[in-house]
This record gives C-alpha cells, sequence and structure tokens, in this order.
C-alpha cells in the first residue's frame, strides 16, 4: 500500500514538474509568455477541452470511454447558433443545448450499459452521427451575432482580474468532481465497476445505471463546454471543437488514469490539462502550426500510453497475462480467473477514493 | 529449528533445493530461512495456517518472487529463478490454485500452445491431437481433446495443466492447494495422477488444508508457522493432531460442533424455480434458525440456484416468497433490501476487488450506511467498522489499508466473509465459505455459522466438503444436474448414499419423481 501510494505521489509530482519545465520551456520561447495576458488567454482557450476532461474522467476510471465527445460539442453549439438565429434569446438557448447535451449523451449510455455494445465502437459511431447532425442543423453557416454578456462567459475576465470566467466555471466544476470522484460512494462504485465489473455486480452496485449516468453526464459537460467555446469564439459552426476528443484524452491519460479502467485521480488530470495548456500555448507562441501541434498531441497520447504499459509490464511480470485476464470471457467467470502472478499485479492508484 | 534432521529421511538426491530462503515484502518478513528439499518420486507437503507463507514459496520456485536471502539449487548446482520462463527450463511447473489456461482454445491445442507441431509450415492438427490423446492416456485421463478448456470442469483443467507441464519435461511439479477447488471425489483422481507421476520420477510439492491429505499423498511434511520451517519429517511419524499442533503452535480446537437452534417460521419458500438453461424444477424452504445444506458435484447447479436468489440471473419460471409475500428479486440490491446476502463462490471475480484495500472491500455492500450528505463517506467511521470485522474474522494482515491481493488466499476469504455478514443479512446464502481456510479458521467460521443461526438467520451452506455440510446442516439437498434429488435429515445423514445421489451413478434426477426433494 505504502509503495502504491508513493507511486502515486511520484507521478502527480512528476506532472507538477513537467508544468514547470513547460513554463520555463515557455518563457525561454517567448518574452509574451509570462504576461498576465498570455497566461489568461491560454488558460480561456483550453477550458472547454478542461470541462469535457472531468467527465471523461470518470468514464475512463470505469474502464469505458467516449469519442464522441468533439462532435457533442459541436451538436450542442451548432444548437445554440440555430436558436440564435431564430431569435431565441440565448438565456434560452443554453438550457436546450443542455437538453441535447444530455440527450446525446443519453444515447451512448444506453447503447453501451443496456445493448451492451463496447463504448469504443458506439461513440465511434455517436462521433460521426452527432457531427452530422450538427452539419445538417447549421450547414455552413457561421452564426456570430452573440451578447456581449454571453462572449464575456469564453472571454471575459473576472473585475479587474486576469482571471477568466470559464476557469472559474471549470474551477467549480473541478472542485465537485473530484470530490465526487475522490469521497463518495459513487465515487467508490466507480472504481470498483473499473477493476472488477462482476464483483461490483455482486456487491449490488448498479452498474447499468451507473454508466448510463456517466454517458449522460458526459454529455451535459459537452454542452457546458460547447457554451464556453462559443463563447470564447464568439461564433458557433458545424465544425466547432472538432478533434476535441484527442486533446481531452491525452489530458486524462497524462494525468495518471489509467485507461482500462480502476486507477486515477483527479488531481493528476487537472495539472496535465495544465501542462497540455501550456504546451500548446507555448508551441504556438514558437510558431508551430496547429497541425504540428496536434502531432505533438497524439504524440504525448502514445508516449503516455506506453510509459504506463511498460510499468505495467513491469509490474505483472509479463504482459501476456496480464492481458489475458482483463480480456477473459465470461464462460471462466465459475471457474477462477487463470492465475500465476494475478495475486500481485498490484495496480499503482488503485484504492485511492 | 527443525525437528528432525533432513538428511535422514531420504537418501536421494534433491532434484531441487531451497537453502536458507528468506523474503520480505517491505519491513514484513513473510519467509525466515526456510529450507525445503524436492526429491524424484517423492511427495513434499507443505502444510500452515494461512498466511503461514506457503504460496510465497511456490511463487520463489515458479519465478514469481524472488527470494531476499538464501539459495536455490538444482541437483547440486546454485540457480536461480527469475521469472516463469526460466522455472519452466529448470523443469519446475508450477500448477496454481486457479488454472491459467486459455478458455477458448482447445485441450490440445493448450497442451501445445506456443509449440504446436508443424508440418510443411502449417499447425498439424492431426499430429497435435494425437499426441494430446497419448499424454492423456499416459495418465488415465479420458478427455476430449478438441473440447474448448471452457467446458472443463475445475479438476479437468488442473489434469489439462498437469499434462502440459509433463510435456514440457517437468521434473519438479508444484501444486497450491489443487484440491480446494474440486469435489473429495475428484481429488481422488488427482492422486491417482500424482501416484503415476512419482513412479515417472517427477519431484512433487503439494499443498493443501486438508491435513488428511497431507499425511496420506506426502512421503515427506514440511509445517510452516508464521514464515518459519516448523518442522520436517516422513509423513509415517506425523499424525493428525500432531501436525495441527505444529501447524497453530497450540492443541487444536476440535471442530465445532453446531449448536442446536430453535427453527422458527419459513423465511424462504422457493417453488418450482427454473433457469441458468438446466436447472429445473427446485423446491425448498428455509427456516429462520435453520442451516441447509447443498450438496452435489461441481456444476449441479447449486451456485445457479444461490444466483437467481440474489438477483444475479433473472430465474425463466418459478416463485420465490420471502417471510410468506411472493418477492421479487431482480438485482442484487433488491435481494440486499430483502436482508439476503450471498457470498459468491469466487473471491477473485466475483467477491472482491483485488486493487482495492481490505476495508473498502469489506463495505461494498454497505457504503450507504456512511453516508452523509451528498453522498460523502465518512471514512472514520467506515475504518471503525471494518477494522472491527478485520478483527472478528481473524485477517492476517499490516492493518486495513493492504490491499487484498497482497493477502494469502485464506485471508482473502476471511475478508468476503467480513464483507457479507456486514449487512446483517437475515437470508445468509455461502457458497463454499471455507475454500481454502485453514484448519483453525475453519472452526472459526463454523463457529460463527452455528452462532448466526441460534440468531434466527436462515442459511444456505453450498459445500463440496462432506465434514463441512454434514456438521453443519439441520438438512441436506443432494443436487444432480440442475434438480434436487434427495433430502437428508442431520439424523439420517451419512456420507456414502449423499455422494452416491449426488454422482451420476445414482437415479436418474427425472425418475426420481417431481416430489423427490420436497421438504
Ligand atoms: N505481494 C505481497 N505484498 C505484501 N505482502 C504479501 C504479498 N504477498 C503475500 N504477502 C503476505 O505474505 C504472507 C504469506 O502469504 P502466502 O500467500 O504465502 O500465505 P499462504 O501460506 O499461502 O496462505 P493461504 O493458506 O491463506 O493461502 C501473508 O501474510 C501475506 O499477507
Ligand atoms: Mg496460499
Amino acid at each position: 500500500m505504502k509503495r502504491v501510494r508513493e507511486y502515486v505521489a511520484r507521478w502527480e509530482a512528476l506532472l507538477l514538474v513537467f508544468l514547470i519545465g513547460t513554463f520555463v520551456f515557455g518563457a525561454g520561447v517567448s518574452r509574451y509568455f509570462w504576461t498576465a495576458s498570455n497566461i489568461s488567454i491560454a488558460t480561456a482557450s483550453f477550458m472547454p477541452v478542461a470541462i469535457v476532461a472531468l467527465a471523461m474522467t470518470l468514464i475512463i476510471v470505469t474502464g469505458e470511454i467516449d469519442i464522441s465527445v468533439g462532435s457533442i460539442v459541436g451538436l450542442c453549439a451548432a444548437c445554440l447558433g440555430v436558436c440564435l438565429e431564430r431569435g431565441l434569446p440565448i438565456g434560452a438557448a443554453m438550457p436546450l443545448s443542455l437538453v441535447v447535451g444530455a440527450l446525446a449523451g443519453l444515447g451512448n449510455g444506453v447503447m453501451v450499459a443496456y445493448v451492451g455494445l463496447p463504448s469504443l465502437v458506439v461513440t465511434i459511431g455517436t462521433l460521426a452521427l452527432y457531427r452530422g447532425l450538427a452539419q445538417i442543423v447549421l450547414r455552413e453557416r457561421g452564426v456570430s451575432d452573440f451578447p456581449e454578456w454571453y462572449q464575456n462567459i469564453g472571454f471575459g475576465t473576472i473585475g479587474g482580474s486576469p482571471v477568466p470566467w470559464s476557469s472559474l466555471i471549470f474551477a467549480v466544476l473541478a472542485i465537485g468532481f473530484a470530490v465526487f470522484l475522490h469521497a463518495t460512494r459513487g465515487g467508490r462504485a466507480l472504481y470498483a465497476i473499473g477493476n472488477n465489473r462482476e464483483a461490483a455486480r455482486f456487491s449490488g452496485i448498479a452498474v447499468k445505471r451507473g454508466l448510463l449516468g456517466l454517458f449522460v453526464t458526459s454529455g451535459v459537460m459537452c454542452s457546458v463546454a460547447a457554451i464556453v467555446l462559443t463563447a470564447y469564439l464568439a461564433s458557433a459552426r458545424s465544425d466547432t471543437a472538432s478533434g476535441l476528443e484527442l486533446q481531452v484524452i491525452t489530458a486524462v491519460v497524462l494525468g495518471g488514469v489509467d485507461i482500462f479502467g480502476g486507477s486515477g485521480t483527479m488531481v493528476g488530470v487537472v495539472i496535465a490539462l495544465f501542462v497540455l495548456a501550456f504546451v500548446q500555448n507555448s508551441l504556438g507562441l514558437a510558431g508551430v502550426t496547429p497541425e504540428a501541434q496536434q502531432i505533438a498531441t497524439g504524440g504525448v497520447l502514445i508516449a503516455t500510453l506506453s510509459v504506463f504499459g511498460a510499468a505495467r509490464f513491469v509490474r505483472a511480470h509479463g504482459a501476456a497475462r496480464g492481458r489475458f485476464r482483463r480480456r477473459r470471457p465470461r464462460a471462466l467467470a465459475t471457474g477462477g480467473r487463470p492465475s500465476g502472478g494475478g495475486e500481485e499485479s498490484v495496480k499503482a492508484h488503485a484504492g485511492r477514493e | 529449528m527443525s525437528g528432525f534432521p533432513i538428511e535422514a529421511m531420504s537418501s536421494v538426491a534433491p532434484i531441487v533445493e531451497l537453502r536458507g530462503i528468506t523474503k520480505r515484502f517491505g519491513p514484513v518478513e513473510v519467509l525466515t530461512d526456510i529450507d525445503l528439499s524436492l526429491r524424484s518420486g517423492r511427495v513434499h507437503s507443505l502444510a500452515g495456517e494461512n498466511g503461514a507463507g506457503k504460496s510465497t514459496i511456490v511463487k520463489i520456485l515458479g519465478g514469481v518472487h524472488r527470494p531476499d536471502d538464501g539459495l536455490i539449487f538444482k541437483e547440486g548446482e546454485e540457480i536461480t529463478i527469475h521469472g516463469a520462463a526460466e522455472a519452466q527450463r529448470h523443469g519446475i511447473a508450477v500448477i496454481h490454485q486457479h488454472p491459467a489456461l486459455f478458455p477458448d482454445l482447445s485441450v490440445a491445442e493448450n497442451i501445445f500452445v506456443g509449440r504446436q507441431p508443424r508440418r510443411l509450415g502449417r499447425i498439424d492438427w492431426v499430429a497435435m491431437r494425437r499426441e494430446a490423446r497419448e499424454l492423456l492416456s499416459g495418465l488415465r485421463v479420458d478427455v476430449d481433446v478438441r473440447l474448448p478448456v471452457k467446458m472443463l470442469g475445475i479438476a479437468e483443467r488442473q489434469t489439462v495443466e498437469i499434462v502440459k507441464a509433463l510435456s514440457l519435461r517437468a521434473r519438479v511439479l508444484v501444486m497450491d492447494e489443487p484440491t480446494s477447488a474440486i469435489s473429495r471425489e475428484e481429488a481422488v483422481r488427482l492422486f491417482e495422477i500424482v501416484e503415476t507421476l512419482k513412479q515417472q520420477g517427477v519431484a512433487i510439492l503439494f499443498i493443501s488444508h486438508f491435513i488428511d491429505e497431507i499425511l496420506r499423498l506426502g512421503d515427506d511434511v514440511t509445517i510452516l508457522r508464521s514464515g518459519r520451517r516448523v518442522v520436517t519429517s516422513s509423513a509415517a511419524e506425523l499424525t493428525l493432531e500432531s501436525t495441527v499442533r505444529h501447524m497453530v503452535g497450540r492443541t487444536p480446537e476440535a471442530l465445532f460442533p453446531k449448536e442446536a437452534a430453535a427453527i422458527g417460521e419459513p423465511v424462504v419458500e422457493v417453488r418450482g424455480l427454473a433457469g441458468c438453461g438446466f436447472v429445473e424444477d427446485v423446491s425448498f424452504t428455509l427456516r429462520a434458525g435453520e442451516i441447509v445444506g447443498f450438496f452435489g458435484l461441481v456444476g449441479a447447479g447449486r451456485s445457479e440456484v444461490a444466483q437467481m436468489l440474489f438477483g444475479i440471473e433473472p430465474p425463466d419460471r418459478g416463485e420465490v416468497r420471502v417471510d410468506g409475500g411472493r418477492a421479487r428479486i431482480r438485482s442484487p440490491r433488491d435481494a440486499m433490501r430483502l436482508g439476503i446476502s450471498l457470498l459468491p463462490e469466487d473471491r477473485h471475480q466475483q467477491g472482491l476487488v483485488l486493487e482495492f484495500p481490505i476495508r473498502a472491500n469489506a463495505t461494498l455492500p454497505i457504503l450507504r450506511r456512511f453516508t452523509r450528505w451528498l453522498g460523502l463517506v465518512d471514512r472514520t467511521r467506515e475504518a471503525e467498522i471494518a477494522g472491527d470485522y478485520a478483527k472478528r474474522m481473524r485477517v492476517v494482515a499490516t492493518g486495513i489499508e493492504q490491499l487484498v491481493n497482497a493477502l494469502s488466499g485464506g485471508n482473502q476469504q476471511k475478508v468476503l466473509l467480513a464483507k457479507w455478514l456486514m449487512p446483517s443479512p437475515r437470508i445468509l446464502i455461502l457458497d463454499q465459505p471455507t475454500r481454502g481456510i485453514d484448519v483453525g479458521a475453519k472452526a472459526e467460521i463454523h463457529r460463527i455459522i452455528s452462532q448466526l443461526a441460534g440468531q434466527g438467520m436462515a442459511i444456505v451452506l453450498i459445500s463440496d466438503d462432506v465434514p463441512d455440510v454434514t456438521a453443519m446442516a439441520d438438512r441436506i439437498l443432494v443436487f444432480r444436474s440442475g434438480r434436487i434429488v434427495a433430502e437428508f435429515s442431520r439424523a439420517t445423514v451419512d456420507r456414502g448414499s449423499m455422494v452416491l445421489a449426488a454422482s451420476h451413478a445414482g437415479p436418474d434426477p427425472v425418475a426420481a419423481g417431481p416430489g423427490a426433494g420436497r421438504p
């Protein structure tokens, strides 16, 4: 237990070192980096990703994934745009977009929890489906006459300070999600589901309902992100937030959440979000193109997965065995898991609810 | 430490020998200065309480753990064992309690996985099956080599693992509690196989919590206590009594006799329950204070009935009444609300979250009780109660924050029991509760079960262990092929007819008539 604790502490401490390294790198790239306005912009521009990552953390902890987040954000943004075009006040459009996000998440959740399809496949499907809906709704148009006060959600800062309003929204949500994951019964249930779904079910945890709830939550968070992002960009288009899922999943995995489920902390994810935000910001300042930035993000994702994969390999004394354990079909459920090292494949982070 | 000089026992030079092995996990020393010799054609039995260090020795031989101190010799030469592949190269095969086979591959493929015989670059299926058949018949085992392994029972899977080990020319076979998950009848088959292996000159290390097996099968016996070797002697010089005394360090408690409990009103009435593909027409009544034993072979349908009662599997037909009212149990939550607890048979898959500490495992079903506003968990109270139960169950651990996968098998089982006693159920279904538990702890669990019945709890006890069932149950229902085929009361039960009814040699379940087994 102590070793595991230390390991976790090490990973989060390491992330902090990365963050400082990023700051040093950014300062080296441009004198402009260390200005309040740059920090403020870098933060504000990353808040949509950060908000979606909160729900994604919970989903990945249970061993599922939601690839469709970028498309849900796009769909919600399109919904905001259409409402505005039709003359609906933005104050009414926002709740409507939340409902749309929740419904999109509900669609994913029903397919995963009740139809029993793998979330990866379902959400790849809805990635295309929801983006398609956004395109039907908004076509090639861009809607941009949002009221001033609304734009402030994404771009404005609190009072005279350089702190963006969107970061306040994120901070409140992040605290809520962290408390839920680490201190409540529901959070404990998510770790149980991620580590051993069958034992969770045998313990009276409503696994299906839980998963459904998570995907709906993810949809709602996407729509909050859509509100923030549309306000930040001051325009809504059907291709809003395309490719968002890459950044979100990269941040969650970099934060130390096991991509196979069962472990990880919210603190790690939050630090990782800031690392990514400032890496992208400094690359931007250095004149690196968005395409190259995307390559860098993909690289970070693969590298992190490799590091954790290697760590798991070392811990388990043999990758084949660990893999076999996870992928084992139900048929053996009453016959015992294939063992041999199973008992000591201590998983880092686990039990840190 | 040792009571007898090792050298006196046998003149045969050992194939593998451990000398002065010490193993620590962090600050905890789990093995201290262990000597152990495995000789050709001899069975060395290893006995000890839960957590004594038996599996740790197995894992050192299997290359999973490395000793912190001490030496390993193979035929007089010092070796190190890093990883399973090296153990295999040294001719050491380890059969774990849960066989590690590929469930969807056939028996033949499992035996030859990774080294299938080839012809013209392709797998030669005919040769592979033929060789597999030859190996199996060498042990006089009759299994269809084309069947996928998932269709086999645990006993048959163990046999496949043994055959696989032999085909790798294993000279040392290590078996960690091979008999804990199979019936005693299947164990007899296993012992015949072991006998054959001995004749072929294989050295065997055998672990069990059944003392009679330890003494009957073993030529030599080593007894561990708290990671130390208390005694190594020839089996002939030990008795049941003295073995247990060495294990626990004091005179053993007698197997706990069940106290008479007042049997009250019917709590659960099951009528015509059917489901899970093969369970048919199961009817019985369970009363307050009563212990009903479910006996039968592995796969007779006992666990399936338990899981239907607990809302894991929906039944196809039948009625369940709890306290006279018709119960609709569609999920474990529904069952728990009715006061039902189920201790499932597979502790790794269904019972425990191995990556959680003892505390979080034990409180998982009742976390609701420790939650305050917003669902926040009251960690102090949770730890308090978990600690209480862990102490009551005598879990040996560094504390309630120890991860369950770092516990010995028997201690994991005790955590599982604590987990399902915590909801204070009125109806307790125990599926193999003493699997992998040492003699002392078994007596303790019997005492607890008896006490709970005395308080009016209605208990279903599913067990393969005949003494377990006959000592504890007021009534015994015998299952075969998904039906109840016989019923015995405590007064009328005798081992022979119970086993006969359960086995396929008994009268056909359908011919026994629909009235059979009705209370
Ligand atoms: N990976 C580990 N980390 C820390 N402690 C461990 C680890 N593995 C085993 N232990 C401890 O080592 C001791 C011996 O465990 P071992 O599994 O060898 O016992 P055992 O004799 O096989 O018991 P059982 O009869 O219950 O299977 C136990 O106290 C256990 O908690
Ligand atoms: Mg053991």
